[in-house]
């Protein structure tokens, strides 16, 4: 008992260290809505100024304040740099910012002053007391003292002063406090200033009392954000319980020997942080929906801080990665490039130059696991190196214990890694953006501490290498030699071809629709049939296999791996890799990976560049962040609009004169005068010609918006067939297809629906009005499965769906559109609509890797129904452009359409005519009756605009105060003096006098 | 007479949406202006874009004289405009007396002028000086608005703009917090709502706007207004015929 007190004591200075971390963090999250990654490195700078300052003999008294405000300038940099400049791109981009910072500052400091550990200067006295063996030392007194007089110091800032209760006010309600006269963006640099200060401080304790080591100390901030998480994140008090937690817990782990029998186990390295990746993922996975609301919450605010920056409106530079069906249609030059590739290792290159185009498949293989995940699913992840890592050992321990053979150890490696990745997988089902970033990069922390020198996983009794013998040489399976490195370089690009060939395919396929729409909204994806959960499963593992397959190859290759290859700052690496490609781009991540190991090459060749890759990744990740977001993949892009712009100058001037020419000479053309010129560059992208050659549009057309027809001019369009509604699930007898009876919801005690009921007939308009603030959209999120009634039933098709979530009820038959547009913003308007035909694709991930006849099928009949719902809806104009580039009727129009080609007989449309003029209106309250009289569709309709619902709607209902206070036809609902006094709030409660 | 804020052909866009056009509106000194119109007429965009929240892509806003326009609103605030947000935005997860003191910030100092003001709020609320030291998110509606009148008028405004006032709230309570503003205006301040209860916003306010489809289309004095059968027309649709015609 007396030995677990003397743990439990020895334990306080961590406990001290990682309060005053997990509070700066929380002041930060709190006044930017970002968890700074960079926090350790303004733990670990000021440690190693310190150092360097002491060398020099400046007086500590000088030295410690200098290096203490060094880690707040550092933190008001990264927000200066980072944080406000990323702030439109969204929290998810700001925490990748600060994991370049991050990167930046460790490469710097591991570069100038090495990796080996150093002596910081001691700031208390050498020396201890003797604790039953043990000593604490005055420097871990010293450190805990300080932690407690800080952070009792900055709560009574927080809550004594003017400053802190304007910083307060500030992190509550940016809105709020820019109203009362505080400026946030200047309340954000004050607490980043104050959370670097702190971090800076707990370094330079950390520095004397431990060694330096510039990863080792600044990782020190992993067990902070956990103590930060612990506590929620919310408030300083959280963060200290968190921090005494955590720190309790890793000064624990040694008590273990206490156990009799157990004293083994303590010698295991890396315990500590196995037991703090296990309390992190438990902790995120419990309380997960928590943190994913605030996260929710700052999503929002980011929205409020776009609308204010209608000033200078973010234009995404991010290309629009998808393309049409490439299996059928590889063009000519990826034939040439793949003939050099096979070609010219026979032109006999030099050895190194061999290894380095070994170098770079591995680089492909492991970066597009990224692509695939944070790309294209926005998952971020920050420990691909780690599952590359699983790959290789668990290879290793494959070829050791079972002598199997390659290629089976490769899928072996895959699968294995795979599973490893699930396990993050399932926890990223419950948080997501800035949480799963620091629960990846926990789980590599984990693996580079713990499962990478584990004797059971490693067989290398606790040493930093695995070992296996070369495939082919004397004691294992003789099946393959890879001593020949161009043999091995055919396998690796073989791999890495396989790699992007499944990735090509999947990227086009249904499959790789429902990614891009989960990282567009996962609302809306779920909106359309798609099961969120098993796609992110599926995306995590896919990238954990293909981590895997690099894995193996790393150990095939040579035989030996080092743990170091699989560390933290690996993974910043591939991610750089990744960012520099493009992110989404599967080609830009192959370009990045050759450009990553020729620097590789060229760093190891002029010696006085050696050690500069981590620097020049991690630079080269903030500049592409920062400066050019596209990344490789949009260089093409760029060159066409510097080079088209000259042409187009070029080609407008000769234009003119060709028209006055012809003019004067007495020519009138009818299609000439008004068609553009249009240049076509040989890079440019074949999609749109294909495109319009499939919707029978000859030529393309400028910007000829908005698209308007009336209903009679759509008569001579074919109709859209959409998949004939199937009935045989239902189960009506003749009651409403759509029943809602007595539903309640509340949020927090608050009734926002109240005891509503409601129903829809077969082929009906049902029209559902109220003031603001009625419950209106609650309620129709309560139908659609977005929220669940605390009382009342949903049914639809005559099946109880009221515990249905999103995706199933939209499989049987509901389609929903958003009051804000929620279309995918990257993608253009066909890919939007084929989305939506993913209930009604049966193939599955099997067909679209391998692509299978049966899958091209399934494809192209997609693709049909969507022409002839663009067709129908007149929209062939704007195709093939970018969502976000469109006028807001229109995305009004694409939206509606995208309900049509899911083939759900009952559309809810929330409020489709806010933003649209008068005679978009107009046209809108056509389209609704047309689709009802043509398609049968029963429609839900939520609107403002009385005029347009009563003239569109077979029946009404008024929702007041979350309480239906009348229904019935329009007239009727028109003339009922309640709905006239809820609408004008009628004086001294009688009806209005109209 | 200049009139105490002036806004001249404003025009707002959210992104390539248009939201007002070419709006033109005065607020002369002591005056209550109520601003009303549909869901989507642009009220609370004209409200954001006074209070420094939006900027107009064109267009003039003058406050006694200077203009203001694309000014951030922390600014916007310390010439003296006070926007009470719709929603109210109140600092939720902190306490009611905090509130109040952020609302002091424009002016920050004498702590003794501070006091007093919170002083004179809690004997026009006094539900106010009950919950002192709760988090404004333990509020009812009702009290949440008090607070956020309350806290809007701690720097003593020039100029008060109040958007949707009885948003979800009972009528009673409404009724009760109009009269506060009647009081306000009467010391002094000059007051701009907006208000989805027509009838409340006529008959407390001297003149009026009516918005529809992000323009003015038309002004006047409120008593006139409020026999006028096309305002509640254009307020239930955006149609000029009456409603009631069967």
């Amino acid at each position: 008992m007396v030995d677990l007190l003397v743990y439990l004591v020895l334990s306080l200075p961590l406990v001290g260290a990682y309060a005053m971390l997990a509070i700066g963090i929380v002041v930060i999250f709190r006044a930017s809505r970002v968890l700074n990654l960079a926090h350790g490195a303004m733990a670990m700078l000021p440690a190693y100024l310190l150092y360097d300052m002491d060398r020099h003999h400046v007086p500590l008294l000088i030295g410690v304040p200098v290096a203490v405000a060094s880690g707040g300038a550092l933190g008001m940099l990264t927000e200066r740099v980072f944080i406000r400049t990323l702030r439109r791109q969204g929290p998810t981009a700001q925490t990748v910012g600060t994991i370049a910072m991050f990167g930046l500052v460790v490469a710097l400091v591991a570069q100038h002053y090495g990796t080996t550990p150093l002596k910081g200067p001691h700031l208390f006295p050498d020396g201890g007391v003797g604790l039953k063996g043990s000593t604490l030392f005055y420097g871990d007194i010293g450190l805990f003292v300080t932690a407690v007089v800080s952070a009792a110091a900055l709560l009574a800032l927080f809550k004594f002063t003017d400053l802190g209760l304007s910083l307060r006010g500030a992190a509550d309600n940016r809105v709020a406090a820019s109203l009362v006269g505080i400026d946030p963006d200047r309340s954000a640099r004050v607490a980043w200033l104050l959370g670097g200060s702190l971090a800076g401080l707990a370094g330079v304790l950390l520095g004397g009392v431990n060694n330096l080591s510039p990863y080792v100390l600044s990782l020190q901030m992993l067990p902070a954000f956990v103590a930060a998480l612990i506590g929620g994140l919310g408030a300083l008090g959280g963060a200290l319980v968190g921090a005494a937690v955590v720190g309790v817990l890793q000064g624990l782990i040694p008590a273990i020997g206490l156990i009799p029998g157990a004293r083994q186990i303590t010698g295991q390295l890396g315990l500590p942080q196995l037991a703090l990746t296990i309390l992190a993922l438990g902790v995120m996975y419990r309380r997960g929906s928590r943190f994913s609301s605030s996260d929710i919450r700052a999503e929002q605010a980011t929205g409020s801080a776009e609308i204010t920056a209608g000033r200078r409106r973010f234009q995404p530079v991010l290309p629009v990665a998808r393309q049409r069906f490439a299996g059928v249609q590889i063009r000519a030059w990826r034939y040439l490039l793949l003939m050099a590739l096979l070609a010219w290792p026979f032109l006999n290159p030099p050895f190194s130059l061999l290894n380095d185009g070994i170098k770079a498949g591995q680089y492909a293989i492991a970066a597009s696991s990224i692509v695939l995940l944070t790309g294209w699913v926005g998952q971020i992840s920050l420990c691909q190196a780690a599952f590359v890592g699983v790959g290789a050992y668990s290879s290793a321990l494959a070829i050791r214990e079972l002598n199997v053979p390659f290629p089976i150890t490769l899928i072996l490696a895959a699968v294995i890694a795979a599973l490893a990745a699930l396990i993050l997988g399932i926890v990223a089902l419950r948080v997501r953006g800035l949480y799963l970033a620091v629960a990846t990069l926990i789980f590599a922390y984990m693996a580079d501490s713990y499962l990478f020198v584990a004797g059971w996983f490693t067989g290398s009794g606790g040493s930093s290498s695995a070992h296996v013998n070369p495939v082919g040489t004397a004691g294992t399976s003789p099946y393959f030699d890879f001593s020949d490195r161009k043999t091995f370089y055919f396998v690796v690009l073989a791999v890495a071809g396989a790699v992007v060939f499944a990735l090509l395919n999947l990227r086009d396929s249904k499959t790789g629709r429902a990614f891009f729409a989960i990282r567009g909204s996962e609302t809306a994806a779920a909106s359309l049939g798609i099961n969120v959960r098993r796609y992110k499963l599926i995306a995590f593992s896919l990238s954990g296999a293909i981590a895997g397959l690099a894995g193996n190859l790393a150990l095939t290759g040579s035989g030996t791996v080092l743990s170091s290859s699989f560390a933290i700052r690996v993974s910043l690496l591939m991610l750089a890799i990744a960012v520099v490609g493009g992110l989404q781009s599967l080609g830009g991540c192959v370009a990045a990976s050759i450009v990553f190991a020729g620097l590789d090459e060229l760093f190891f060749r002029v010696s006085a560049l050696t050690g500069y890759l981590d620097v020049v990744s991690a630079a080269l990740l903030a500049v592409v962040l920062l400066v050019y977001p596209g990344g490789l993949a949009a260089v093409p892009h760029s060159l066409n609009g510097l080079l088209g712009a000259h042409v187009l100058r070029l080609q407008a001037v000769a234009g003119a004169h060709w028209a006055e020419f012809r003019q004067r000479f007495g020519h009138r053309s009818s299609d000439s005068t008004n068609r553009p010129w249009y240049v076509r560059l040989p890079w440019s992208s074949p999609r749109d010609g294909v495109l319009r050659a499939g919707l029978g549009l000859a030529e393309p057309h400028a910007i000829r918006l908005p698209v308007q027809t009336t209903v009679s001019e759509r008569s001579e369009v074919p109709l859209l067939e959409v998949p004939p509604i199937d009935h045989s699930g239902w189960n009506l007898h003749g009651g409403p297809i759509v029943d809602v009876r007595d539903v309640r919801v509340e949020f927090a005690g608050l009734v926002a629906v109240d005891n509503a009921s409601l129903r829809i007939e077969p082929g009906e308009i049902v029209g559902l009005i109220g003031p603001n603030g009625a419950g209106k959209t609650t309620l129709f999120n309560a139908v659609s499965g977005l929220v669940v009634p605390t009382r009342g039933t949903v049914s639809m098709f005559g099946r109880d769906v009221t515990q249905l979530p999103v995706h199933e009820r939209a499989r049987l038959g509901l389609g929903r559109t958003f009051q804000a547009v929620q279309l995918f913003p990257q993608l253009s308007v066909y890919e939007n609509l084929l989305v939506a035909t993913h209930t009604n694709n049966p193939t599955g991930l099997a067909s679209h890797t391998f692509l299978t006849r049966r899958g091209i099928r399934n494809e192209a009949a997609a693709e049909e129904t969507v022409r002839r719902a663009i067709r129908f809806m007149r929209l062939e104009e704007v195709a093939d452009r970018t969502v976000s580039a469109l006028p807001f009727g229109i995305l009004r129009r694409v939206e509606i359409t995208r309900t049509l080609v899911t083939g759900s007989p009952v559309v809810m449309l929330d409020e489709p005519a806010s933003g649209l003029d008068n005679a978009e209106t107009d046209l809108l309250s056509g389209l609704l009756i047309e689709l009802r009289d043509t398609l049968g569709l029963s429609l839900l309709l939520i609107e403002h605009d009385v005029r347009m619902v009563t003239s569109v709607s077979d029946r009404m209902y008024v929702l007041v105060h979350g309480k239906i206070i009348a229904q019935g036809t329009p007239q009727e609902v028109r003339d009922d003096p309640h709905v006239i006094a809820a609408y004008l709030g009628a004086p001294d409660d009688e009806p209005a006098p109209v | 007479m200049n009139p105490l804020l002036e806004v001249r052909g404003l025009n707002v866009s959210y992104g390539a949406i248009p939201a007002l056009r070419d709006v033109d509106l005065s607020l002369a000194e002591g005056e209550i202006v109520a601003i009303v119109g549909a869901n989507g007429a642009g009220k609370s965009t004209l409200l954001k874009t006074l209070a420094g929240l939006l900027a107009p892509s064109s267009g003039e806003i003058l406050l006694d004289g200077s203009s203001i326009e694309g000014l951030p609103a922390y600014d916007v605030v310390r010439r003296g405009l006070t926007l009470l947000p719709e929603g109210r935005e109140l600092f939720r997860e902190l306490s009611v007396l905090d509130n109040l003191h952020l609302g002091f910030w424009p002016i920050r100092r004498p702590s003794s002028l501070r006091d007093e003001r919170v002083e004179r709020m809690f004997e026009m609320f006094p539900r106010l000086r009950e919950r002192a030291h709760q988090h404004a998110s333990t509020l009812s509606g009702g009290e949440a608005q008090m607070l956020g009148v309350a806290r809007a008028l701690m720097c003593n405004p020039r100029v008060l703009v109040v958007d949707e006032l009885s948003l979800g709230l009972a009528p009673i309570v409404v009724a009760q917090l109009f009269e506060i503003l009647d009081e306000v205006n009467q010391a002094g301040t000059s007051v701009l709502i907006v208000e989805q209860f027509v009838h409340l916003a006529l008959e407390h306010s001297h003149r009026a706007y009516v918005l529809a489809k992000g323009s003015v289309v038309l002004t006047g004095p409120s008593s006139e207004l409020a026999s006028d059968e096309s305002i509640v027309a254009s307020y239930l649709g955006g149609d000029t015929e009456p409603l009631t015609a069967s």
